[in-house]
């Protein structure tokens, strides 16, 4: 029998990874509200899609990400700008790209199942993390240059240029830090979770 | 046949707070505009619940289908999302100066929730050891 594109065990994971990562959103955005008052938080609410890009690949990691910008939309959205074009595109950086930005991490999933050295595979899980992440500070400094300009402070050095970038900067840096020293070390500690698919097809070969 | 129907009454239960959060959440829709900007919102507590039913309906169909016991991951899952939602809002609430007696409860289911969730996290590493 053919083997279907995405079959239910992927849907099922994608579903629960995406509602660990909503709910993890949610605590970390309340617990640094304070630091961060025009939104944005450190956590680790992009492990679980980052987890889903290594272990299922990248247009799963795509699905659970989109997912979840979507229910962070359902949760209430906030817009700046003034015309409804631009509410769109400030809509589209804030929520619609940013984690999806992250999923591109699952680019590196067929190198990092492919290969068989541990060093190469760690390099693969920081190598995605970072560009991910970067990709996601991307879109929340575009959305901060050009929508958030306002909430620069006056005489601020560099105009909002350059506090759009301290500010996003601020959460997505150490965001960053701390979700690929968590890939790595979830990695070193049960590898078994990354390499689900070969384990799977090699049940599936035993099996049949 | 006895599990098959206290399957179906643990999915029909699920459904039901499925249908019931739906349309509490739509109507808690609020739209608000002012000179900064456009706020569209909704009550989040019935978008969680949503989440929170869904994972339950995919669990409960895998339990009918299967003919296997509720999972116990299920379990998890759903006090981890309530632990990690609640503690969220009282954060918030606390970073915006709420006042304490509005955001208590959240505390409050928090902390259950939390305990839940360790009770769940030691039960499923026990199963797990003895798995392998």
């Amino acid at each position: 029998m053919k083997k279907s594109f995405i079959s239910t065990k992927v849907i099922s994971e994608i579903a629960i990874f995406t509602a660990i990562a909503f709910a993890l959103d949610f605590l970390q955005g309340g617990i640094f509200r304070g630091l961060f008052p025009n939104g944005g938080s450190i956590g680790i609410a992009m492990l679980p899609i980052l987890l889903l890009c290594f272990r299922r690949g990248f247009i799963a990691g795509l699905i659970s990400s989109f997912c979840l910008s979507f229910l962070q939309m359902l949760g209430g959205v906030y817009a700046i700008a003034s015309d409804w074009y631009l509410v769109f595109l400030q809509i589209c950086l804030d929520y619609i790209l940013a984690y999806p930005a992250v999923s591109i991490a699952g680019l590196f999933y067929k190198s990092f199942q492919n290969s068989d050295n541990k060093k190469a595979k760690i390099k693969y899980l920081v190598l995605g993390t970072t560009l991910g992440g970067l990709l996601k500070l991307l879109c929340h400094y575009l959305a901060g240059v050009i929508f958030w300009a306002s909430s620069c402070p006056d005489g601020f050095l560099g105009g909002p240029y350059v506090y759009s970038l301290v500010y996003n900067g601020g959460f997505m840096i150490p965001n960053i830090i701390i979700n690929a020293l968590l890939l790595v070390l979830l990695f070193i500690k049960q590898p078994s979770i990354f390499e689900l698919e070969k384990k799977e097809d090699v049940t599936n070969e035993k099996q049949a | 046949m006895k599990n098959k129907l206290k399957y179906l009454f643990i999915l029909l239960v699920f459904l039901s707070g499925l249908i019931i959060s739906t349309i509490l959440y739509i109507q808690s829709f609020e739209f608000y505009q002012d000179e900064w900007g456009k706020d569209l919102s909704f009550n989040s507590d019935y978008l969680i619940s949503i989440v929170i039913t869904i994972c339950g309906l995919v669990y409960s169909l895998v339990s009918l289908t299967k003919n296997k016991p509720f999972d116990k991951n299920a379990w998890l899952l759903i006090s981890s999302i309530i632990c990690f939602y609640t503690l969220g809002v009282f954060f918030k609430g606390v970073n915006k100066h709420k006042d304490f007696q509005a955001i208590q409860n959240y505390l409050y289911i928090g902390l259950v929730s939390l305990f839940a969730m360790g009770y769940n996290i030691v039960s499923f590493l026990e199963s797990y050891k003895n798995s392998k």
